[in-house]
């Protein structure tokens, strides 16, 4: 693993932050830890880290506003952490541009698991396409339009493959309802998240041994979608 | 009946009075003229009978002012026409004058009377209007259904000889919803209840020749609310059209004030539910907060890629505990609200000493206090009436907001001091004080004075005036004199030697 990687912690609870700085030294990513919003903002610009951990609950400002200013000038992944429940925040916190999110209380392995998938994410947005994904039973040729499940063509409709397309070009990364919509309906159906779920029923059973427990479609319940596409365990 | 004979004779004596005044005005005007008719001429004469016969048309009954202009033409033809004191005359001419006098009279007496109708008419219209105001505004101040219910039957009692009872129908049950009529629930019709209700309108059911019942129905049809209106056969239309007036104002207030009760219990619900997520969002984030830094602090130990010294171990360990103890504390404070909230809280009254129960707080709350020097100033001897579980749940509470808004290594003061009839008790710390405008503030259920960056549930302080209160006592809070909180209660105790033996 890279020894370089850099992440920048924004967490005001400082018993959070020892424990994450144990952690994350020990796994040998380099790590600055701050407790406010405007540090995180200066941090940010300067020190140019690669990924960032937000915990929502800041005292200077609310961590969505956060989110939405680093957003107005950089690509960096954020996982944000909080310790409210409500759905709501979630996908706020997605849709104002984090790209991942965990609920506390979590365990390392789970916050570790979350890291590398943003790391990979954001190592992948430097490449311009990827053109094809394949895996023991699946197989996707983005230049072909072609998906192949055990051998077979799969046949999908045309909506079915722009939802696959947008799922997997952000492999790891979970996609809100009203991004989905957005994307692939426009912004007129961004309240209609059954649009979505019909679909991606459809595609499970065409796409999926066991569509009940899905291994490349993820739900996240109440907040979108997930494409994953990989050897690498995600904890659920 | 024997009212009415009364009254008929006192009528029949007013009309009698009525005439004699008519005559006598009549004789007193034709005394005048005869006194004077030597410097007037004859045409005068009739104008002034005619004046005389107006006059009494106006103030008296139709019957007097004919009476007065046949009793004017014969004393003209009496005093004024010669031959004197005859009713015979000389000029046919005469016979004209008295004809037109007489017609003129007639006519007078029977315009005076339909003015003095339609003025009786008006009048009595706008007393109606007057009581259907008043109706209108009693009714729109009447806050209950009872009140409603009084004011109709007061205003239909009052109108005319009718009766007004209200119902409420449910299963097949008459219940009757006020107890100010006549009427009771086996004079009702069960049929004719149903019927209105079905039917969402007024049904008639005549119950014999005096009077008749009107049952309609009243405020939101899921109420089955009805009103039955006993009025008489002989009661008249205007009066009948009042009554139905009266019945439609009733049913918009009953409709309103059903509505308003809805709104009311509405309103209780959703402010329940506002706090239930209070509760929620407040359990949620302050427990996760500190389960979030266990789980990940013995993850991180059981990473066998991360190489934890053993210095970080024991820092971890430490954290863990003082987290824990929070959490356990928190967990307490829900649970004891969960109670509270449940039922009222009855503490159970023993005899305790203060110093005792203090001592067992802090040895309890060792770890929690440690960086802080407690300082107590307690009465070893006295015993004061309290529930000691309930007791230690107020000290820990404030003893932890006191750490909570400290620095280390300040001081907490405890001192208790013992009144006339009640014990104080109080908390000092040197911390942040608190800003006035707060202070009112502080015992209620969620509330904190910073929100980010303390940590904690909000109940604390409510549990604390719950429990103190329960006791019959009071908690306050204040800026010390020199710096910091001071959170003083007291609870009474009124000891002597009889009391003693109750506590026991």
């Amino acid at each position: 693993m890279s020894s370089t990687f850099k992440i920048l912690i924004v967490e005001d609870e400082p018993q959070m932050q020892r424990f994450l700085q144990v952690l994350l030294k020990g796994h040998n990513y380099s790590l600055q830890i701050v407790g406010t919003a405007k540090e995180a903002l200066n941090k940010a610009a300067q020190w140019q880290p690669q990924i960032i951990l937000l915990d929502l609950g800041l005292p200077d400002l609310d961590g969505l506003t956060l989110i939405s200013q680093i957003r107005e000038w950089s690509s960096v992944p954020i996982i944000v952490i909080s310790a409210r429940e409500q759905e709501n925040d979630k996908v706020k916190a997605l849709d104002n541009g984090a790209d991942d999110y965990l609920t506390k209380p979590f365990g390392s392995s789970e916050l570790l698991a979350r890291i590398r998938v943003a790391q990979r994410h954001g190592v992948n947005q430097n490449k311009s396409y990827q053109l094809k994904l394949e895996s023991d039973d699946l197989v996707i040729d983005f230049a072909q339009r072609l998906v192949w499940r055990s051998g077979e063509l799969v046949h999908l409709t045309p909506i079915e493959y722009r939802l696959l397309h947008l799922l997997a070009s952000n492999q790891g990364k979970v996609l809100t309802y009203r991004y989905i919509l957005k994307e692939i309906w426009g912004a007129n159906y961004i309240e209609q998240n059954h649009y979505v779920r019909v679909h991606m029923a459809q595609m499970r059973h065409k796409l999926e041994d066991n569509p009940a427990q899905p291994k490349y479609l993820l739900t996240e319940n109440g907040v979108g979608y997930r494409f994953y596409f990989d050897t690498d365990n995600l904890p659920r | 009946m024997i009212n009415l004979s009364i009254k008929k004779n006192a009528d029949r004596y007013s009309l009698l009075v009525e005439y004699i005044i008519a005559a006598l005005a009549v004789m007193s005007l034709t005394g005048m003229l005869y006194f004077i008719q030597k410097y007037i001429a004859e045409a005068d004469i009739i104008m002034a009978y005619l004046a005389g016969v107006v006059v009494i048309a106006y103030y008296l009954n139709r019957g007097s002012a004919v009476f007065a202009a046949i009793a004017s033409v014969a004393a003209f033809d009496l005093f004024f026409v010669s031959p004197f004191f005859t009713f015979k005359v000389d000029h046919e001419k005469y016979l004209i004058s008295f004809f037109v006098m007489a017609l003129v009279g007639f006519m007078f007496s029977s315009f005076s009377e339909k003015l003095k109708q339609q003025i009786k008419q008006a009048n009595e219209r706008e007393e109606q209007l007057q009581t259907l105001y008043q109706v209108a505004r009693d009714l729109a101040v009447a806050s209950n259904e009872k009140q409603i219910f009084g004011t109709i039957h007061q205003q239909i009692y009052k109108l005319c000889d009718a009766d007004v009872t209200f119902c409420r129908f449910y299963n097949g049950n008459i219940k009757l919803l006020s107890n100010v009529s006549d009427m009771n629930e086996s004079s009702l019709s069960v049929i004719c209840i149903e019927k209105c209700l079905i039917q969402k309108q007024e049904i008639k059911q005549a119950v014999n020749d005096v009077f008749e019942l009107l049952y309609s129905p009243m405020g939101q049809a899921d109420q089955a609310i009805v009103s039955v209106l006993k009025v008489g056969l002989n009661v008249n239309k205007e009066h009948r059209e009042l009554l139905y007036t009266y019945l439609s104002l009733a049913d918009l207030t009953i409709s309103r004030s059903q509505l308003a009760d809805q709104s009311a219990s509405m309103k209780i619900e959703k402010e329940s539910e506002q706090l239930r997520n209070a509760i929620l969002s407040a359990v949620s984030h302050d427990l996760r907060t500190p389960l979030a830094t266990i789980m990940g602090m013995v993850s991180t130990m059981l990473d066998k890629q991360v190489n934890v010294s053993s210095e970080t171990a024991t820092e971890f360990l430490e954290t863990i505990y003082t987290v824990t103890e929070q959490l356990s504390q928190k967990v307490t404070n829900l649970l004891q609200m969960s109670r509270n909230m449940r039922g009222k809280l009855q503490p159970k009254l023993e005899l305790q000493n203060p110093e005792e129960l203090v001592g067992s707080v802090l040895a309890k709350m060792a770890h929690r206090l440690k960086e802080r020097i407690i300082r107590t100033q307690l009465d070893d001897t006295l015993l004061i009436p309290c529930d000691p579980f309930l007791l230690e749940v107020v000290l820990s509470n404030l003893l932890d907001n006191a750490v909570k808004y400290s620095q280390k290594n300040s001081c907490i003061t405890i001192e208790g001091n013992q009144y006339e009839n009640y014990y104080e008790l109080s908390i000092c710390d040197q911390g942040i004080g608190l800003q006035n405008k707060y202070s009112h503030l502080l015992f209620d259920h969620f509330y904190r004075v910073n929100h980010q960056d303390k940590g904690g549930t909000g109940l604390g302080l409510a549990i604390v005036k719950v429990i103190v209160e329960a006791h019959g006592g009071k908690v306050s809070a204040s800026n010390d004199s020199e710096k910091g909180t001071n959170f003083t209660f007291h609870i009474p105790c009124k000891l002597t030697d009889q009391d003693l033996p109750n506590y026991e």
